[in-house]
């Protein structure tokens, strides 16, 4: 506490600023109009340097520098996008041989997947009903074989789908189609065209001629649209390898 | 005041003759007008401190303005001219600063 | 020990150093060399003064308008330097725009290649699988070869290998567990037929003559001991000792069958099934 008479003893920093703000006084009333000065001007200058971006401050030197620095830089992006479009340009051509070597091989498979019998399939054909009659292991093989030959891309019997390795056997009722024993009748739906195929089962002593000196009676239909959706399972090999 | 004459008949002539510097010392120029203002100013504060000499003016005028521009001209040879430049203003600065500071003691007893 | 006492030039700051020598040291001592002398400390010779400051007002004005006349020089030099500036900021900040989108375009299509390249491959290996036991690629494997000879000669050329019978020993061998055959080097798939075309066997379209060659690949036991004990094999045997076929077969241990010609199929096509794809192949080989 300050002694208002005797000598006082010299006040601490502290002190010094909390008895100014307690006592205003004239120079305190100077200072503030000063400072509201150097506020002022310090917050326009703050505008105004953010306002503009201007090189106002550089020398001639600073502005050359700065050209030749932006120069050098728009160069190599100039160098990385020539390098990018070497990129893409390559990419493109590979992306679009993998595409066509793609299309290519799924093309291919679905071909294969016809003609191995793997998907149910439909088009022009022919629909043979073989009813009654003593059907031999002889008379359908013969007529397979006509049917081939007349180009039959899909053939099934009743419900077996025919593949390259098919083989008829006898069986006690009737015949074992690929092991499925079957007695008739018998319904071979057939793929192919209808023209050809028709005509390689009536020729002259021709798989119909053969079935019905067995007793059967033989009905042929072609048609525009002849649905097999039988599928032959992909058999288990253990030989066969890949060349 | 004759003193103040010759600064007025040196203004009005630079200022009507307008003669065309040199490319070579163009740069040079305002470096070598803040060397004699440092001058200029030295010597009004001699004369108010009392000590001022003529011939100390007339020699730290000339010396000012020539080192001065010879630091700069050394600078820019050795690709450190704006650095230079600025070292050297930085340093007159100062110096004018403080000799008006003293200047203004004299006069205002402030 | 006494201190030596270090000279101010070390011990003071710089700018103390550079505020405290402002003024010339130079006036002083003259000054205290005309006092000793007894004259008047200050001297003030006004024809070299008026000449110093008429140098001077010259330097200062001749700076003055020497900049007026340089700042639009100048001004126009650096209004080009800035409009130049400007124009690389601008194509810099173009450039990077374009790399950005380059970059993006350039790295989708790296995914996409490496995605066409994993369906690619397993494409490949599906097509491969469904290749092999199909007839329509090569193959290798351990087998049997079977000759198959005409009769004796006849004179109604009863004694002829016939298609049947081909067709007959064919159908006995897929029943004994073939897994390939060829005739004669024509590969059996599903569009091969086995025809007499006058006294030619044809097979694939092609003709044939006689020995007939007849290779299979599958487990050269198994199939011999088969096509023997079955219905089927019997059958077979029956018309080649009917007719005096020669009929020989030899294992091997390692057979090569080409190719068949593919085909594409003209009429046949694939029903989608219901979830809109068509059925991919099932199994495979064990």
């Amino acid at each position: 506490m300050p002694d208002s008479e005797g000598p006082r003893a010299p006040l601490s920093g502290r002190a010094r600023l909390v008895q100014s703000l307690r006592r205003p006084s004239r120079g305190q009333a100077v200072v503030g109009v000063l400072l509201a000065a150097v506020g002022f001007a310090a917050v326009t200058q703050v505008h105004a340097s953010s306002a503009t971006s201007s090189y106002a401050g550089y020398r001639e030197q600073d502005l050359i520098d700065l050209l030749n620095g932006l120069t050098t830089a728009s160069q190599r992006s100039r160098d990385d996008l020539a390098k990018l479009e070497a990129d893409r340009a390559a990419l493109q051509d590979s992306t679009s041989k993998r595409q066509a070597a793609l299309s290519q091989a799924r093309q291919l498979t679905r071909n294969l997947q016809i003609l191995t019998g793997q998907v149910p399939v439909t088009g022009p054909g022919m629909v043979v009903t073989v009813v009654g009659g003593n059907v031999t292991v002889d008379s359908m093989l013969d007529t397979i074989e006509e049917l081939r030959t007349a180009g039959a891309e899909a053939i099934a019997i009743n419900n077996t789908r025919l593949t390259a390795s098919s083989f008829i056997q006898a069986a006690a009722t009737g015949l074992l189609v690929d092991g499925t024993v079957m007695s008739g009748p018998y319904t071979l739906r057939v793929i192919g065209d209808p023209t050809l195929l028709s005509a390689a089962m009536v020729f002259a002593e021709g798989p119909k001629a053969q079935l019905e000196a067995n007793g059967a009676a033989v009905n042929i239909q072609t048609s525009d649209k002849v649905q097999i959706m039988a599928v032959a399972s992909a058999g288990s090999t253990q030989f066969i390898q890949p060349q | 005041m004759i003193a103040i004459l010759g600064l007025v008949v040196g203004v009005v002539a630079g200022l009507f003759f307008a003669p065309d510097v040199p490319v070579g010392l163009e740069p040079y120029l305002p470096i070598a007008v803040v060397a004699a203002l440092d001058a200029v100013f030295g010597g009004l504060r001699a004369l108010l401190d009392g000590i001022f000499d003529d011939k100390v003016f007339v020699v730290s005028f000339i010396s000012n303005v020539l080192i001065a521009a010879a630091i700069v001209f050394t600078g820019d040879k050795l690709g450190v001219g704006g650095q230079l430049s600025t070292g050297v203003i930085v340093v007159l600065g100062i110096r004018i600063f403080s000799n008006v500071a003293a200047i203004r003691r004299h006069l205002f007893h402030a | 020990m006494t201190q030596r006492e270090l000279p101010p030039h070390v011990t003071v700051p710089l700018l103390d150093r550079l505020t405290a020598s402002a003024l010339d040291a130079d006036y002083q001592t003259v000054a205290d060399r005309r006092l000793a002398a007894g004259e008047q400390s200050s001297r003030l010779g006004l024809a070299q003064l008026m000449v110093v400051l008429a140098l001077f007002g010259l330097l200062v004005s001749t700076a003055f308008a020497q900049t007026r006349r340089d700042a639009t020089v100048s001004a126009n030099g650096r209004a080009t330097l800035i409009s130049q500036i400007a124009e690389q900021k601008a194509a810099l900040t173009r450039l990077a725009a374009q790399e950005a989108v380059l970059r993006r375009s350039v790295s989708a299509l790296r995914g996409q290649d490496s995605v066409l390249n994993k369906q690619g491959a397993a494409a490949q290996s599906l097509l491969q699988r469904l290749q092999t036991p199909s007839g329509f690629s090569a193959v290798h494997g351990p087998g049997l070869r079977a000759l198959v000879t005409d009769g004796p000669p006849a004179a109604d050329k009863s004694n002829l290998v016939r298609d049947s019978d081909l067709a007959f020993l064919v159908n006995g061998l897929w029943a004994s567990g073939a897994e390939a055959i060829a005739i004669n080097g024509q590969r059996l798939t599903s569009l091969s037929a086995i025809r007499n075309s006058g006294w030619a066997i044809h097979v694939n379209g092609r003709g044939l003559a006689a020995p007939y060659t007849v290779e299979v690949i599958g487990d050269p036991n198994q199939l011999q001991a088969k096509l023997l004990e079955t219905t089927t094999g019997q059958l077979w045997f029956a018309i080649v000792r009917q007719v005096g076929f020669e009929f020989t077969m030899t294992s091997v241990k390692n057979l090569t069958l080409p190719a068949a010609p593919l085909r594409t199929p003209q009429s046949a096509e694939a029903i989608a099934a219901a979830g809109g794809k068509a059925q991919d192949s099932q199994g495979g080989t064990k």
